[in-house]
């Protein structure tokens, strides 16, 4: 058994940001887990722009990667890779908490006085998607499919469809190509693509393949190895072959949060991440999460900058008597918002956030053109904002230092909803 | 030579294993128990649905006697979890009533009929306008992957050769037995055991014992939802799917590993026998299953796989173990369901047929009845857990995140036979957790290449075709 003070779990970008920034306040026992042999997390694989919010400069992502690494290792963290963590026993209030961990050296039980999650997310399986057809080699997620041509060297089909048009969808264009892979397509379901459209059409020219909007996945065919897929175009309602050895599949993240099963650990049904209070505590008292382990992907500089976020939200309930001083008031989300994360706010200086990143944050189902957003407590409106145009699936910021919070009742809690836009 | 390598070859491999015998199974796909049997809901039923005086109802009673030897020989994963049948109306209702009379009939115990509070009792998240259900409680649930490797693992370890990847394509009787031409090399064989499922009537044509038909009309399709709603449903849950069949309805339950399965067999034409794609119609059929039995689980958000497949059925409504009458040598083994719940006794039976056509059978001394599973780290304590990484660090090395499966336990499954993907997801579950592979996919292929001294781009899914990558670039 070893004793910490803080444990992080995950060595991506949120957990080695939060890493160096406990580091601030000498003396601390802090231990930094990480499954991989290598740390830096999703980065390591992944080949366009980083660092520019966190870091100041940019980077490719392995070369991000290993510069986090690099800094923490010149720190008095513990750094334990090649190492996973098996299951989180919470502590009763005032208890440590307790970790089992995994390595070639054997089982480990750890106690921490605070536990921080960063185990980030994973995009959406096949049938989470519900895609029809056959079930045959060389159907990808981008997560694989950057793994295997930047970790692995290897080539991973001769002619991809991708799947999705977030933006991850055109890093996914820029890892098939440095393969030698062509592209079939890029293939969005909705009437709008969800990534910067320019740039879509700038790349579909570029490497001269089809973006198919619209529509959606009729059937996959090939029984031992893609051969194609049949796609359906909603306008029309006629269906059409595309020929390809590759289907990857592109966004619909989803947090990586199975440590918390079984554990009171609460969860959120809408992001299936753990929910959190401004702070980034989570339902259970010292057990911090931040970065992707929230919600769906989000960009790496953001998940840095939540890592260390939460590390002075640590810091500071180390410092505090009483943690929860201020109470916390649950905030729900009404369609088409898709979430509000931290799913626990309460008022707090803008000082002790980034200016970069928007916290408290919402997503939208889709995107909204002149709505308008509206947050209310009981039967009371207590703040109100409209705007020209809102773009789905990306974050929106939430200024909670704006809400007339004399006006909240903190037994009914918060709804946020928009009552107009289209 | 038995041809088929489903869970009513393998079982009867294993029990020829028993005698002094030169026995070979031919499977034409890279692995066993890749046909009905790895789409199989594996319940194992008590047995009330079957009419007495079936061969299939014959069987049933035979391996229940059976069952709890073969798990303790074969170290198999059966956790008997009960079924409630549930009624929602008065022609329900009489339907469990009647299948409560054949059950007691049949002689099975337990049966009680609960109301409609003994039932929400039971299991708090079935649909609340249900009036009323059948509880049979020896009902249970297998792993039916590791059922099939149990067998054809302890077949093996007692002599039987197995050979995968290599496909039936004639059968020439000649005196004295049959020539196999297969997509390999030609084998010669004394008895033949037809055990090929769906082909099962195509075989049988090859020597003209083709005295049954098997149709394929039935696509089920499989929904399996992340483990974190596995407590949410505790039993076998069934609903009335064709109140004029006993033997078709649909389910929701937890699987052996507590994934919630549901399950639904919809009769339709399949575009041919190898139509195993998952149709948008069947799916939604699937869904609303679900929604119907168990309305308030959150079915969209936490489906983690979903598969068809389909259900041999032949024509005489019946198990079918027989010799051929023109060819008494050739023995026929067409199976409706419940094959997995009864394959102990169709071992013992096809046995019987055997030795009544001839065949002599002299006890092996030294057969073995006993099969170790693999160690699963997930299903280890942390004392058990630092035992296992002292005698292989490689146990200490988790691959698979969401299933917890360690390098030793995926190198120790290829070491006993898989060599694809699927082969190792089957028998480690590496792959089968909420990710789908999606992280450990590339390692595991990774893994197969060095133990199988295999370069990467030859890595397949499911056999020749299916490589999981194109090639090598750097």
């Amino acid at each position: 058994m070893e004793f910490l003070d803080v444990a992080v779990i995950g060595g991506g970008p949120a957990g080695i940001s939060a890493c160096l920034e406990l580091c601030s306040r000498g003396g601390l026992n802090i231990g930094l887990f990480e499954g991989e042999q290598e740390l830096g997390g999703m980065p390591r694989s992944c080949h366009v722009f980083f660092g520019l919010r966190d870091r100041k400069r940019l980077y490719t992502g392995p070369s991000y990667a290993r510069n986090l690494a690099k800094l923490v290792r010149k720190t008095a963290v513990h750094i334990y890779t090649g190492s996973r963590v098996l299951n989180i026993v919470p502590g009763l209030p005032g208890e440590t908490h307790g970790l089992h961990v995994l390595s070639p050296e054997g089982p480990k039980s750890f106690q921490s006085r605070f536990v921080l999650l960063t185990t980030g997310c994973f995009e959406s399986s096949r049938s989470e998607r519900s895609l029809p057809g056959t079930r045959p080699s060389g159907i990808f997620t981008t997560g694989t499919l950057q793994q295997l041509v930047n970790l692995r060297h290897v080539k991973p089909g001769n002619r991809a469809l991708i799947m999705g048009s977030e933006h991850v969808a055109l890093s996914s264009v820029l890892t098939l190509k440095a393969a030698g892979t062509s592209i079939a397509g890029i293939l969005e379901r909705d009437a709008e693509l969800h990534t910067y459209a320019s740039l879509a059409a700038f790349m579909s020219r570029l490497f001269s393949f089809p973006i198919f909007k619209n529509t959606a996945t009729h059937r996959i065919i090939g029984n031992r190895r893609v051969e194609g897929v049949e796609l359906l175009n909603g306008g029309t309602g006629k269906t059409f072959q595309i020929d390809c050895d590759t289907v990857v599949m592109t966004g619909r993240f989803r947090p990586d949060s199975s440590l918390i099963d079984g554990t009171p650990i609460e969860k959120d049904p809408s992001t299936l991440g753990p929910s959190v209070d401004t702070n980034f505590m989570t339902s259970v008292p010292n057990i911090f999460a931040a970065g992707n382990v929230l919600r769906g992907a989000d960009m790496h500089d953001l998940c840095a900058l939540e890592g260390r976020l939460a590390a002075r939200s640590i810091l500071r309930t180390m410092q505090t008597a009483r943690p929860e001083a201020i109470p916390s008031v649950l905030v729900r989300a009404e369609s088409p918002i898709r979430y509000v994360v931290p799913q626990r706010i309460m008022p707090m200086p803008r000082r002790l956030f980034s200016k970069f990143l928007p916290w408290p944050e919402i997503q939208l189902e889709k995107t909204l053109v002149r709505p308008t957003l509206e947050a209310w407590s009981g039967g009371e409106r207590i703040w109100q904002r409209s705007f020209s145009k809102l773009i789905g699936h990306t974050r929106i910021p939430i200024p909670i230092e704006k809400f007339r919070w004399d006006r909240v009742d903190p037994g009914l809690g918060l709804t946020l909803k928009v009552v107009r836009g289209v | 030579m038995i041809i088929g390598g489903g869970i009513a070859g393998v079982s009867i491999a294993r029990e020829l294993s028993r005698y002094e015998l030169d026995v070979m199974l031919i499977e034409k796909e890279a692995d066993v128990g890749w046909g009905q049997t790895k789409a199989s809901y594996a319940i194992c039923h008590p047995g009330a649905r079957w009419k007495q005086g079936t061969l299939a109802q014959r069987m049933m009673v035979e391996s229940h006697r059976m069952w709890n030897q073969m798990v303790e020989d074969l170290d198999l994963e059966l956790s008997r979890i009960g079924e409630l049948v549930l009624a929602f109306n008065e022609g329900e209702l009489q339907y469990v009533h009647a299948l409560k009379k054949q059950g007691e009939h049949n002689g099975i115990k337990g049966l009680e009929i609960l109301d409609r509070s003994e039932t929400l009792r039971l299991e708090p998240h079935v649909n609340p306008s249900v009036v009323a259900a059948l509880h049979m409680p020896t009902a249970g649930v297998f792993n039916p992957f590791e059922l099939v490797f149990a067998f054809s693992e302890n077949a093996r370890a007692n002599g039987v050769s197995l050979l995968v990847g290599s496909e039936v394509r004639g059968i020439r009787p000649e005196r004295g037995g049959f020539t196999i031409e297969t997509s390999g090399e030609e084998i010669r064989a004394r008895y033949v055991v037809n055990a090929a499922g769906l082909h099962a009537e195509k075989i049988a044509q090859m020597v003209g014992a083709n005295n049954f038909s098997i149709s394929h009309e039935t696509k089920s399709t499989c929904l399996i939802l992340d483990r974190c709603l596995g407590d949410h449903v505790q039993h076998v849950v069934t609903g009335v799917a064709d109140p004029k069949a006993f033997s078709r309805f649909k389910v929701v339950m937890p699987t052996f590993h507590r994934n919630l399965l549901v399950y639904t067999p919809i009769p339709e034409p399949s575009r041919g026998i190898e139509d195993r794609a998952i149709e948008k119609r069947t799916l939604d059929i699937t869904f609303q299953t679900a929604r119907l039995l168990t309305p308030d689980i959150d079915f969209e958000t936490h489906i983690i796989a979903s598969f068809s497949g389909l259900t041999a059925r032949n024509n005489r409504g019946d198990f079918i173990i027989e010799a051929s009458q023109k060819t008494p040598a050739f023995v026929n083994v067409a199976l409706p369901p419940p094959g997995v719940t009864c394959s102990p006794a169709i071992g013992k039976q096809a046995v019987e047929i055997l030795r009544n056509a001839g065949l002599r059978l002299m006890e092996k001394p030294n057969f073995n009845p006993h099969r170790e599973k693999l160690k699963r780290l997930r299903d280890s304590s942390l004392s058990e857990i630092a035992e296992f990484v002292g005698r292989d660090s490689r146990y200490g090395h988790a691959v698979c995140r969401c299933e917890k499966v360690s390098e030793a336990e995926i190198v120790e499954s290829i070491r006993r036979g898989a060599t694809t993907l699927d082969g190792v997801k089957f028998r480690t579950r590496a792959g089968m957790g909420r990710c789908q592979s999606n992280f450990c996919g590339p390692e595991v292929a990774a893994i197969l290449a060095r133990e199988l001294h295999q370069p990467y781009e030859k890595v397949t899914k499911k056999g020749p075709g299916s490589v999981y990558v194109a090639q090598k670039t750097y």
